[in-house]
């Protein structure tokens, strides 16, 4: 009994692995196919157009990314898909632009006034998130984003915070928690954390997708 | 007024790093590398047209194109038509009976530069240069090679109409 249901976890792990790599594979193939039926071969008859729909799309990402609960670093990963690794160190500098934004926005703006500003967006969870936040102290907010973890992984977050913050920021699916831009927010609103501090952080933590892609050649 | 000094700081701090981040990081591309030699300004070549089929070597694109030469200058019709070059100084050379001339332009709405370096032997003309785009925050370049005579082909009528 022991031996089949081993058997049948073994086989479901591996489904699952496969059903990864077919995921994976699709995906890549997904995005190439993108890539070629936009024509994104970038020539002196487009480059004008390419340049000015960069920069919209430039400013776009970094008010998006900034934004909690938006899955801006899947739009990022896109752009890079689109247009190779050359782009990658504008890639860079605005997701580090978008998370310092939402940081000085939560560290700065009125904490009625965001709430108030994310409801009229229709971002109801961010609005309740920073609703929440404004009536607890510095610390009580740190720990409202950390609720629900075991007391000692509270205490070493609080500990090494800026080494959470970049982890939180990099685990993937942190959009269920508020995203880079929420999570940011929250960083600011709860200020513990230093500009500087912070700064150093997010230049480290959101530099692997970009500089994998640039230094190593990896294709999207 | 604190608080606007301190988000200025940030920004200003943010910016600066990323300024730097990106100038570190956007790797420049040379100009095509004209061969060095005693070159002249050009005037030999006043008068001339070519007639030339290009091909981008990125892409395989096919190109036709026109070079102009007058009063010491050069223009490329198929350049004009991406961006107003207008006309730009030449120099030419001779090396063993072949005339070889070269000519940078650039592009005064957009950080385009154009270089083209060619062999000119009777009224045969082989050409090569790059198109290099210089943005703050990528640089991207095409190479381009071709070849035409100063006898226009039925594409080069047509496509002047």
């Amino acid at each position: 009994m022991t031996s089949t249901s081993s058997r049948m976890s073994l086989s479901g792990l591996v489904f699952r692995f496969v059903l990864l790599v077919v995921f994976i594979l699709l995906a890549t193939w997904g995005a190439h196919g993108i890539r070629e039926a936009l024509n994104l071969e970038i020539m002196p008859e487009n480059e004008q157009q390419v340049h000015r729909s960069l920069m919209l799309g430039m400013v776009a990402y970094i008010v998006l990314l900034a934004l909690p609960f938006v899955p801006g670093a899947e739009i990022g990963i896109a752009i890079l898909a689109a247009f190779g690794a050359a782009i990658a160190p504008l890639i860079y500098v605005a997701t580090v632009a978008a998370m310092m934004l939402a940081y000085v926005i939560g560290r700065f703006l009125p904490v009625s006034a965001l709430a108030r500003v994310l409801q009229t967006l229709r971002l109801r969870r961010a609005a309740q998130m920073v609703a929440q936040a404004a009536e607890l102290s510095g610390h009580e907010r740190l720990e409202m984003m950390l609720k629900g973890a075991p007391g000692r992984t509270t205490r070493l977050a609080l500990r090494f915070r800026y080494v959470a913050l970049a982890l939180a920021v990099n685990t993937p699916g942190n959009s269920i928690i508020g995203g880079g831009g929420g999570i940011m927010m929250m960083a600011g609103l709860s200020g513990v954390f230093s500009p500087i501090a912070t700064l150093l952080a997010i230049m480290i933590a959101v530099a692997p997708v970009p500089l994998a892609v640039m230094f190593l050649g990896l294709s999207l | 007024m604190v608080q606007i000094l301190q988000v200025g700081a940030i920004a200003v701090m943010t910016l600066g790093t990323g300024a730097a981040t990106l100038a570190v990081l956007n790797e420049d591309m040379p100009d095509f590398a004209v061969p060095e030699g005693a070159w002249e300004d050009g005037s030999v070549l006043d008068g001339t047209v070519f007639y030339t089929n290009d091909t981008v070597i990125e892409t395989g694109e096919e190109l036709i194109d026109e070079m102009h030469f007058r009063d010491g200058t050069f223009q490329s019709a198929m350049c004009q038509v991406y961006c107003d070059f207008g006309w730009s100084d030449y120099q030419t050379k001779e090396v063993d009976g072949v005339l070889h001339f070269t000519a940078t332009t650039k592009c005064p709405d957009a950080p385009h530069t154009v270089v083209f370096y060619g062999k000119i032997e009777g009224e045969q003309v082989t050409v090569q240069g790059t198109w290099t785009t210089r943005r703050w925050y990528w640089t991207r370049q095409i190479n381009v090679i071709g070849q035409g005579s100063t006898t226009p082909t039925e594409a080069h009528l047509a496509q002047s109409g």
